[in-house]
Parts: structure tokens; sequence; C-alpha cells
């Protein structure tokens, strides 16, 4: 799969996807399986980084002796690739959480913004994002917010699964209610529209060209409003799916064990009834103490990232990053499992991303960064060490983008791509 | 660019040729002097600029005689411009005489005069934070914030909220909609359906267990201890909150857990509380925020249950405490801690032989107090070290006495670092009591609907804001009655029987659909949020009236909607009342407004106007995104302190009326004697005497012409125009000409690098900065950038004084040329320079205020008003705050 020919074949298709569409592709490629673009890009972040002695094999390759934080997953191992020798060259220090999806500075454009904004406009959410743990807008400057919009909005990230699954799932009543505002708004529309031009006719010329501004952001609000009036009673997936029953949601600091595996449930039903292309997940826990196997640990997760190479501690912190591995194996299962229309495991056209800003929580230094890349049709099943000097994670991400269909040749500051390293 | 600079540029180095041209005696009209201006021009300038080639074609005859192009209006600005300050012709062309140039000056500047008008600024939407505060103060939600993500406004002329740069787009259009919606629903919410009482059981693993608050023993929830703060005191359930506000009934099952014979327990019974959590509040804050249920006694080891009804409202769980645990730690507790660890260590000296052991292995030098690797003293992990140390046979107790350093060492960690090792110290009383158990609640209803507070406020502000409803009315006669009362307010207007129908035939229609009362109510609101007439203002034909003065002025001072003293001046059309001024009878004055505008100046630095303003017009909104490097010892809180000191200066020469002089060279600030020692190498001997001071922010006396002191020395802005690592005296050079001087320059071209001092070995900065004014493209500007710029080289990227570059070591030789041939030494010398030169500022600083309140770059005549009131000023040796009021008492001001 690695030759050239191959490359070329699938710029060609990421610039003409658009207008011959999937079926034309069979009579292309009589010799080779045909290639889809992925659907579906899930990102996952750990604010505390993951602890990279047991994250990073010692060999490179595939025949890597397995770490003790990718255990829990492997059972995949043939389904991702670890890459060691990445990151962002951005800052040390606190934030650098927020630098996972948006390389060097903190709040630029994010990938699975940049991703979002070429694939997700016609998905009923564009994009999600999604957190757990930790305070709400506690975590440095920016709340701890990960995703960024082009003009660098920080995104608001949901911690509620229950708020996530009325969205996804809307119950008949809710979808009553919205209705209801949807048609009502748009009809009042008329009347605002009819004074406001009342208004245009009596304001200088000047101000009547300003208001022009106005009218065509009315019509193209009323075009939204037209559009959603008109899904608004398509037939949305249902699911059997139900969260537990607990009346409220586990968003408390001291809860992110139990809100993970909730948040990857539904985002794994998300990717099924392609509700949603991108989606990313932050685990938080600043604060936490945390119980992992009926057992209470001594401190909380912040203070255990601080391990200060204590072995205690780096055995407790281990404990966390497993448990959180194990979560996140559920997720790759459950994604294996599920199949798409076609019959193919929903992985193989969903690429997953596993991360973070934070190379080392106990120093706050940011370099090298352990990375995963999970599922989109790759060729997995190694651990990838990369020269730093040579490679960024942007270049990892510059690839992820061009899988996508994204047209991109740089990240941040990154322009070089893993596309002959990682095909 | 533009004309600002056009106009003002020429200031810089030819005061006197312009003053000469703005005197009295301005000339009438182009006709009477008839040929000599077009021959003039003709002379000296046509030969080059009569094709496009050069950029500008003087293509006389046209662009003479039509003056009504707003292009051509610019191209004489900067024709003027050019002859005024000399620039043109070219040095080796042949040149005018003084008497030839004088007379085009005069005559381009009379003509512009009479070619420009007062007045044009575009539709201003409200700008975002106006848009906020109109939605908090008309519909009374105080707390309201618009959702995340809702655009920003871009900056023209500096400012955020000028009618070119406030534009309407369909993203922001989408979340004026989603606002309106919320405000709906906020004023009349959607009627909640009654919910089936249920039963819930709490189970000790149901609850929460952060730091040492609470842990798990023998099937209980244990509690220890009763600091204040309740993620380090309390518990509550982790996925129990309530969603019907109602009476519950509550059973708790507790015992005292008591095996310890030592008598560490006072003799009166455990009181266990139990308290309303809303989950929206913070689990930093204090235990008496929250609503106290009830406080039940436990005097029993066996468990015993305990029933109380209670309400319990929307959004709210159950808190629990143990009132009066003998340990308490945390939030402003420690001291107590302190003494209570010294009991324990003066009643048992082998435990405290084994927490010395623990604790000052991993402390820094006492003088210091703090812990190394703090991280493993914490919780159980503190508490089994001590437990090892405390059975190992070999304990150094050699230092175990109550007077020993390393006792006092030990208690003073207690005291500051009780966080950490109460949290260890409670799992004492977690094994061995006394301690309280928890082993369930029980939560049963809502047995009866109630209304939470949250339900109360509603229906208080929709009493308030609609007024009752008249059941003796029909629903259109109700809903015209309220439309009349509330558009106005919404609108700031008066507003037509036309509209007023149009909204009641919006809710007749809603109405005659089958809806409520209330929900044609609902989409009203929602309809009225998104209509231009709210979202602009002053939109009308004409002149600005009385509303459109309420309403400039309003938003110009508050960033508010007019209040009821103005819209009702305004409706009287008393707001502009003239009457004869005192100071000279023959002139009208504006004495209505001039009340008004001394009433809603601001008048404390944390108004909206004050943080807006200043942080628009000095720069100093950049300071949130710069994180000096650590080598300049500035933190977080000196950032926010450099702020202040802005806002307060600003503000004590505003309110005092100090002369214009004082924003350059003034003997006092506003700041903390710390930071006024630390940066400002400021030492106050009555300061150090008074230890608590020192972080108090105060006025501080300064000496005039000396090194700090006025904008030109802040630290604010010295740390704004660097990058928080290296001095950048081009950013510094351009930041002194647009926000001191008013002559903003144009941006550089792509190909040029950032200049970095200092970094290039044996290149000096000075070296790095004459390259440019070496290169003919680079030195039209930085020839007046680089001098004011480097002539602050002594201010390191946070303000402090500094004698050397930090790399090379060599001796700063800030000395530079002004434009105008001055010499200046230093800052000292700048400031010196700009003293004579006072109008300078004085009409930058106005420009820059004129545009804020107005939305629009003014005009050459406009600037002609504003000068001549920057004149009087100086002359009548007025203040800051005079000149405000004049500003605001200006034809420029009060036109549209």
């Amino acid at each position: 799969m690695n030759t050239k020919t191959d490359m070329n074949r699938r710029r060609f298709l990421g610039s003409t996807m658009a207008t011959i569409g999937l079926p034309a592709l069979e009579s292309f490629a009589e010799n080779e399986k045909p290639i889809a673009k992925p659907k579906a890009f899930v990102a996952v972040g750990s604010f505390f980084g993951w602890y990279r002695k047991e994250f990073f094999p010692k060999e490179v390759g595939k025949n890597y002796t397995i770490p003790k934080i990718i255990e829990p997953i492997a059972d995949h191992r043939n389904d991702f690739t670890i890459f060691s020798g990445l990151d962002h060259r951005a800052k040390n220090g606190h934030v650098g959480w927020v630098n996972f999806l948006c390389g060097k500075n903190l709040g630029d454009y994010s990938l699975d913004q940049k991703i979002a904004d070429t694939i997700g406009q016609k998905s009923r959410f564009p994009s999600l994002q999604l957190a757990v743990g930790g305070v709400e807008n506690e975590g440095g400057s920016i709340g701890g917010k990960t995703s960024f919009t082009k003009q660098k909005i920080p995104l608001p990230m949901m911690r509620r699964p229950s708020v996530l699954y009325s969205q996804l799932f809307v119950s008949d009543s809710d979808k009553k209610r919205a209705e209801y505002i949807l048609r009502s708004g748009k009809s009042s529309l008329d009347y605002v529209l009819d004074d406001a031009k009342h208004l245009q006719s009596n304001v200088s010329k000047a101000d009547r060209n300003k208001l022009e501004e106005y009218f065509h952001s009315l019509r193209s609000v009323e075009q939204r409003l037209n559009q959603k009036i008109a899904s608004v009673n398509d037939v949305i997936a249902q699911t059997d799916y139900r969260l537990p029953d607990s009346g409220s949601d586990p968003i408390s600091s001291s809860m992110m064990m139990e809100a993970a595996p909730l948040m990857y449930d539904l985002m794994a039903l998300a990717v099924q009834t392609e509700a949603a292309p991108v989606m990313s997940l932050m685990l938080n826990g600043l604060g936490a103490v945390f119980t992992i196997d009926g057992e209470a640990l001594k401190v909380g997760y912040h203070s255990l990232s601080h391990h200060g190479n204590k072995p205690e501690m780096i055995r407790d912190l281990l404990k966390i990053e497993c448990e959180l591995m194990k979560h996140f194996n559920n997720f790759l299962t459950q994604l294996k499992e599920k199949k798409d229309a076609q019959g193919k495991p929903l992985l193989d056209s969903t690429i997953v991303l596993l991360g973070t800003g934070m190379g080392d929580a106990s120093r706050h230094a940011n370099d090298n960064l352990p990375a995963l890349v999970a599922g989109g049709g790759f060729d997995h099943g190694s651990h990838v060490s990369l020269d730093p000097n040579e490679y960024l994670l942007g270049d990892l991400y510059i690839t992820l983008m061009n899988k996508m269909g994204v047209k991109a040749n740089s990240f941040s500051n990154a322009s070089r791509s893993l596309n002959e390293v990682f095909v | 660019m533009r004309n600002i600079q056009l106009a003002y540029v020429l200031i810089f180095t030819l005061c006197l040729a312009f003053q000469s041209v703005s005197g009295e005696d301005t000339v009438s009209n182009e006709k009477t002097l008839g040929v000599h201006p077009q021959k003039i021009l003709n002379k000296y300038c046509a030969e080059c600029h009569d094709s496009e080639e050069l950029g500008v074609n003087l293509d006389l005859d046209s662009k003479l005689s039509d003056w009504n192009s707003p292009t051509n209006v610019k191209l004489w600005e900067k024709v003027l411009h050019v002859v005024s300050d000399g620039s043109m012709p070219p040095a080796k062309e042949p040149q005018p005489s003084d008497t030839e140039r004088k007379m085009l000056a005069k005559w381009l500047d009379s003509s512009l005069r009479e070619n420009t008008f007062f007045g044009g600024t575009l539709a201003r939407r409200l700008s975002k934070e106006e848009y906020l505060n109109t939605i908090r103060i008309l519909f009374d939600l105080p707390e309201y914030q618009v959702p995340l993500g809702f655009p920003d406004d871009s900056t023209r002329y500096g400012f955020n909220n000028t009618g070119e740069g406030l534009i309407m787009s369909p993203t922001l259009l989408g979340a004026y909609l989603k606002v309106a919606n919320q405000v709906a629903d906020e004023l009349i919410p959607v009627k909640k359906i009654a919910e089936a009482s249920s039963i819930k059981i709490l189970k000790p693993d149901d609850m929460v267990a952060n730091y040492a608050a609470a842990a798990k023993y023998d099937n209980a929830l244990r509690f220890a201890s009763s600091g204040t703060q309740i993620m380090r005191s309390c518990s509550w359930p982790k996925q129990m909150t309530v969603n019907s506000s109602g009476v519950y009934k509550i059973t708790v099952r507790a015992s005292s857990f008591l095996p310890r014979s030592r008598n560490l327990m006072p003799k009166e019974p455990m009181l266990l509380e139990l308290r309303a959590r809303d989950l929206a509040v913070g689990e930093r804050e204090r235990i008496h925020r929250f609503r106290l249920l009830k406080i039940i006694s436990v005097t029993s080891e066996s468990p015993q249950n305990v029933s109380f009804e209670a309400e319990l409202y929307e959004g709210e769980t159950i808190l629990v405490y143990w009132n009066n645990s003998p340990l308490s730690y945390g939030g402003g507790q420690n001291k107590e801690l302190g003494k209570h660890v010294g009991k324990r260590f003066e009643k048992d000296k082998r435990v405290l032989a084994a927490w010395q052991k623990v604790v000052l292995e991993n402390s820094h030098d006492p003088k210091e107090g703090g812990l190394f690797n703090y991280g493993d003293l914490r919780g159980m992990s503190g508490w089994e070290q001590f437990k090892k140390a405390f059975q190992d046979e070999n304990l150094d107790m050699s230092y175990a006495t109550m007077d020993s350093v390393q006792t006092k060492k030990l208690i003073a960690l207690f005291v500051s670092q009780g966080n950490v090792l109460g949290e260890a110290f409670a799992y004492d009383y977690f094994e061995k009591g006394p301690a309280l158990d928890l082993h369930e609640i029980r939560v049963e209803g809502p047995l009866q609907m109630v209304d939470g507070p949250k339900d109360k406020n509603v229906k208080d502000r929709a009493r308030r804001l609609f007024g009752g409803r008249n059941k003796a009315l029909s629903k259109e006669e109700s809903i015209t009655m309220l439309l009349e009362d509330l558009l106005p307010k919404i609108f700031r207007k008066p507003v037509e029987s036309r509209t007023i129908n149009a909204y009641l035939k919006m809710a007749t229609e809603h109405w005659s659909k089958g809806h409520s009362y209330e929900a044609g109510l609902h989409l009203l609101i929602r309809s009225i949020l998104i209509s231009p007439r709210f979202l602009y203002r002053s939109l009308d034909d004409g002149s600005m009236d009385d509303y459109d003065l309420a309403t400039r002025l309003s938003y110009f001072l508050t960033q508010a909607p007019p209040d009821k003293i103005l819209i009702d001046l305004a409706r009287r059309g008393r707001l502009s009342a003239v009457r004869p001024s005192k100071a000279d009878p023959s002139k009208m004055e504006y004495w209505v407004l001039r009340r008004e505008a001394k009433r809603l100046m601001p008048t404390s630095p944390s108004a909206r106007m004050v943080q807006s303003f200043t942080s628009q017009w000095l720069g100093t909104k950049q300071l949130d995104s710069i994180m000096p490097d650590p080598v300049f010892n500035f933190t977080a809180d000196d950032l926010d302190l450099a702020k202040r000191e802005v806002e307060y200066f600003f503000t004590e020469i505003l309110m005092t009326n100090r002369p214009m002089t004082d924003f350059i060279d003034p003997d006092f600030t506003f700041t903390t004697p710390a930071f006024a020692e630390k940066i400002y190498q400021v030492e106050d001997d009555k300061t150090k005497a008074k230890k608590d001071n020192a972080n108090k922010f105060q006025k501080i006396t300064l000496t005039r012409h000396g090194r700090y002191g006025g904008l030109l020395s802040m630290s604010a802005v010295m740390t704004t125009t660097s990058n928080g690592v290296d001095t950048q005296p081009v950013l510094r050079g351009v930041w002194v000409l647009e926000s001191i001087l008013g002559m903003p320059v144009p941006p550089p071209p792509d190909d040029v690098p950032a200049l970095t001092p200092d970094t290039q070995g044996a290149k000096t900065p000075r070296d790095i900065l004459a390259a440019h004014t070496k290169q003919k493209s680079c030195m039209s500007c930085h020839r007046k950038i680089d001098p004011l710029g480097f002539v602050l080289e002594h201010f390191d990227p946070v303000g402090r004084w500094r004698d050397k570059w930090p790399e090379s070591g060599t001796i700063i030789d800030a000395s530079v040329t002004l434009q105008d041939g001055t010499k200046v030494e230093d800052v000292i010398g700048l400031k010196r320079w700009m003293l004579t030169n006072i109008d300078l500022f004085s009409r930058c600083l106005a420009v820059k205020l004129m545009i804020y309140a107005t939305g629009r770059e003014p005009s050459y005549i406009e600037v002609k008003e504003i000068e001549d009131i920057i004149k009087s000023n100086r002359e009548n040796k007025h203040g800051f705050q005079d000149l405000f009021v004049d500003l605001i008492l200006s034809e420029t001001f009060r036109s549209k």
C-alpha cells in the first residue's frame, strides 16, 4: 500500500470526490480495493498527559513489548499506531493541555475545527466538544477549553451526558417545543421584516446601505430556520441505549470515572448514527480523588501527576491512567463491533486520535507528547519513533487532515506531514 | 492612515506654519484668491503629479471643481499636509516661496473647512458590551451572560464601537435570536408539570469524598474535620439533584465513632448539619453560604434514624457537615490547626517526633516555610508515612520537645501548609476517632410542590416588567398597553402606532392559532429583540434629536441605555436646552447637557467607560495575553495591578480636573507600595513601617520630572509594547505616535522582519535600528517611529528601569533626535518635550474620545472644532474634566 502511485491516486480522489461520488470509484480501481475517506474524527485528550515511560514502548516497529498504559487496549494492537518524539514546540507550563489540538500557539484554529469546517457542515452537529471531570471554567485563562474556531473563539464544552443524549436523541416533548419555537419564530420574522423595511425607507442613504447588512443577515437566518423546520421531523435515529437512571449528571470532578464511559458510549452512537462527524473529549480530573477497583487512592489525580518520580505516586497515577485506557478500550471495541451501512466496522472509517498537550505533568514540560492513532484505514500495528528535529506533532495532524479529505499542507508550525511514513 | 493621520502628522515638524493658517483671518472662499492657488499648484506640482504613476494625480481642474467627492477632500487634506510640513515638493525640486506656501495652505484650509461637515456616523448597532448591558438593564437580568462563542466586534480607528466596525452578519443575527429566546424563556418560563413523589436511598458509596472531607470506613461515610470550605469538610450525593422545588422528607442514619479513650471530644453531643447545596455554587465556597436544613444531635454509637421535612429547590442537593468536630483546617483555619496539633504534640512526644521526621525531611529552608513534594504528604499517603515513622523503633526523639527549633518549624508548617498536612492529620481521627459516621440518607418527595427562589424571582420580575394583568381588559387591550409602555423603552425612542399595531397583530395572530396570552408575549419578546430598532441606535432620518442625544450620551458614558432622567428630558425636549453662558453671555451654552454629562461621567476606575476606553486607547487590552518571562519576576497579579494603575490614573485626572500635563508628568500614581518598590523603585519609609500596607492599592507620591510617572513610563504600557521577553523599540515608537501624539503610521511592508534588539552580538540595537533609516522604503516612517521607541529603551519589558542591555551588558544610551530636531537624552527629556507640545497630546486624547463617543473619525472641520476647544482649554488653564465636558457640548458630539 505504501507506494507512490497509491499516494497520487489518493490525492486525485481527494480533489474529485465531491463531483464523482462514491460508487464511480469502482471503475477506477479494479486492481486495488477502493479506499473511502474516513467519515468521522474523534480526539481524546488528557489534561495531565500520559506517563511517558509506560506509554511509549521501548522498541520501535511492530514487535514492541506492550507498556502498562497500553495494556488495556492490547487486544486492538493491530488497529492503532503509537507515535513518540512529536510535539508542538509550545511553551512549557500549566496550560499546555490547551495546545493539544491547536498546535504551538494557545487558542489557534484547532485540528478538530479545521476538519469540521470541511466535512461537518451537512451534519446535524458539525462538531461536538465534550469534557469529563474537573470544574467548569477552571483550568487556565480560557477555562480549560481546547477547541477553537477559525476566529479563535473557544468553544464551550458539554459536560453533561444527559444533555448530549437529549440532543442526539431528542425526546418528543422537547421536539415539540423546539418545533413550536422554530415555527412561531419564523412566522414572526415577516412582521420584523415588514417593520424593518418601513424603517429603512425613512433613513438616510448611508444608513439604508448599512441596513442591507441586516436584511442579508435576516434572510440567511430565515433560511437556516427553514432548514431546521424541514429537518425537525426527520427521523432521528433512535436508540435502545439508556443512561443510568441516577437522577443527575456525573459532573463533579470526582465523577470523572463514571462520566467518561457514558461519554464514550454516546460518542460511539453519534458515529454510528452519523449525527456528528467530529468530536473531542477532554479528560480533566483536576482535584478529584478516585476510587479504583474499590480502593480509594491516597491523593488526587492532579497531585499524583506531580509524582516527583516517587514509585508509590507513579503506581497510583498508572492506576488512573490504565483505568482511563480501559474506558478507551471499550470505545474502540464498540467502534469495531458496530457496523456501518456497508457492513464494515465503524473503526475502519473513523480516525481516533488519543493524545495530550502536556508531555510531563510533573515538570510541566510540553515536549515529546504521547500520541496514538487508531482506525481510519491506516496501516497500523507499530510504534513509530520520529526524530524530534525532523518532525512535529502538527505533521501527524496534517496527515490526519489529508486522510479526512481536508486539503492542508500546514498545521500551526508544521508543514511536512507524515504522509510518507504513515499510510 | 486615513485623513486623521494626514491632518495631524504635519504638526510634528511645522507647528508654526500650521498655527498661522488656522488663525483668525480665515480666507473666505476660493474666489477671492481666484487663480493664485491653482497657479501655485501648476507651477510646483503639476509636472510630476499629472499621471497615475506617482499614485497622486493632481488632475487639478476636475478635482478642484468637485468638492463633493470624499476622495477629493481626502486628497486635498493630504496636499495641505505635505505643503505645510515642507515635505513636498521634494528638496531637489524648485521650492515655492514662504508666501506662496502660506497662501496655498491658507486657501486649502478654508476650502476644506467649507467643504467638510459635522456628523456622518454610519448607523451603529449596539456593540457586544453595550448589548449585554442593555439586556441586563431592560429586563432586570443583572447576571445574564451572552452565550459563549457570541461574536466579538471588529476594531476600526482603534475602537470596537464605530459605525464602520459594527457589522451585522448572519452569525451575529443568529446569536441575537438565540439570546432573544433565552431572555423570553427567562421572563416567561414554560409551565412546570408536577413531579410524582419518589424515594431515593443514598449509601456511603453514593456520596462525594473529596480530599479528606470524608472517607469510607466500616460501610459508613466517616467525617473527622470541620473546616469551613465545603470541599475540604463536607460530603454531598454524587448524583442526586432536586428537579422540582418542593417539600421533601429526609431521613438520616448516623452514629458516633469514639473508640479512643483520650478526651479529644468536647462534652456536648456531636452536631450533624444538613444544608441545601445549590450545585451551581462552587466547591471552594464556605459552609455558611448554604441554607441550613436541620441540625441533628448524634449521641449514640449505634446507628439511629432521624427524620424531618424540609424544602429543597430545583438544582439543589443535600450537604452534610459535622459542625463541632475538634479538628479544623483549610480555608483560613490553619492557625487553629497549628494550635490543635501543638496540644497533641505536648501530650504525645512520639507523635511529635514522627511528624517531625515525615514533614521536616520534605521541607525547604524554614525561612521559606514551603514543602517539597507536598503531593505525597497529602491524605492517606502522608498518614502512612507518619505511621511508619511512629512505629519505627529507631525514631529519633531527640528534638521532640515543645521548645525545639524543629518543633516550632513543624508547627509553623502545619499553619502555612495546613491544607496539605491537615489532610494527612485527619486520618488519625478516621482511624481512632472521635469521628461521625453517616450510614444512609433517604430522600422522599416532592411531597408538595413549592416555588423555589428562582420561581419567585421570575414572578416578581414579570410583575415589575409587565405589571399584573388586569382581568377587566381584553387580551388585545392588555398587550397594547404593555407595548405602549415597553416598546419606547426597548427602542429608546417614541414609537409610532403603526409599529405598535404590527406587534399587536403578531400577537393576535398567534392567539388565533390557539396559543395562550403568555405564549403571545413570549413571541413578542423574541421578535422585538431582533428588530433593527432595538439592535441599532438612532436610526431615522434628519438631524440629531434629543432622544438620539440621550442615547449617544448614555452609551458613551455608561455603555448602557439612557436612564429615566435622560428619557424624561428628551421627551420634554430639554436635553438640548440652551441659555447664555455665564462666562461669555454672547455665547449660548448647552447647560442641561453639561449638567447631565457631569451626572453620568464615570466616577470610579471600575466604571465600564473607563475600562473599555483606556484599554482600547492605550492597547492595555493586550495585557491579558502577555506572559512576562520569569526572569522579570512579574506575576499575573502584577499584570492586574498594572492595568488597574492605568484605570485609577485616568479616573483621578478626570475626577479632580487636573491639567492635561499630568497625563505626561504627574506627581502621583496609583498602585501598591510593594509594586511601586518592585517596579518603580520607589521606596517609602512610611510604607515600610507598616507591613500590612504593602499590598494595599493606593495613591503613591512621585517626584515630577523623574523617570517614573505618567503614561510614557507606566508599567502597563511598557509591558503592552513588549512581548514579555524583549523590548521592541519599534512597537513602542508606533505606540507613542498612535496613542500619545495621535499620528497613526501605516502597517510595515510584508518583507520586513520584526526587530529584536540586543540579540545579534556585535550589532547594537542602535545599529540595527539605524539600518531602518538607511533603507529608503523604511526611512519615511521609521525616522518618525524609531527615535520615539528607542528613547524608552531604559524600560525593560515590564517597565522597570535598567542601565544596561541584558545580554551584551553594554550601557544603554537612549539619546535620540526627534523629528523637529530636538535632542533628548532619555524618557525624562521626552516628557519635557511633550510638556512644551502638550496640545499634540491633548488633541490625540480628545480625538480618541470623540471617535469612541460618536463612532466616526472626525472630519476636517470637526478636527478644527476640537483644536479650538483644546486651545481654549490650555489658555484658560482648565483641566481634563473641563475638556471632557466641552467635547460633549461640541457640535461634533451633537451631530449625528
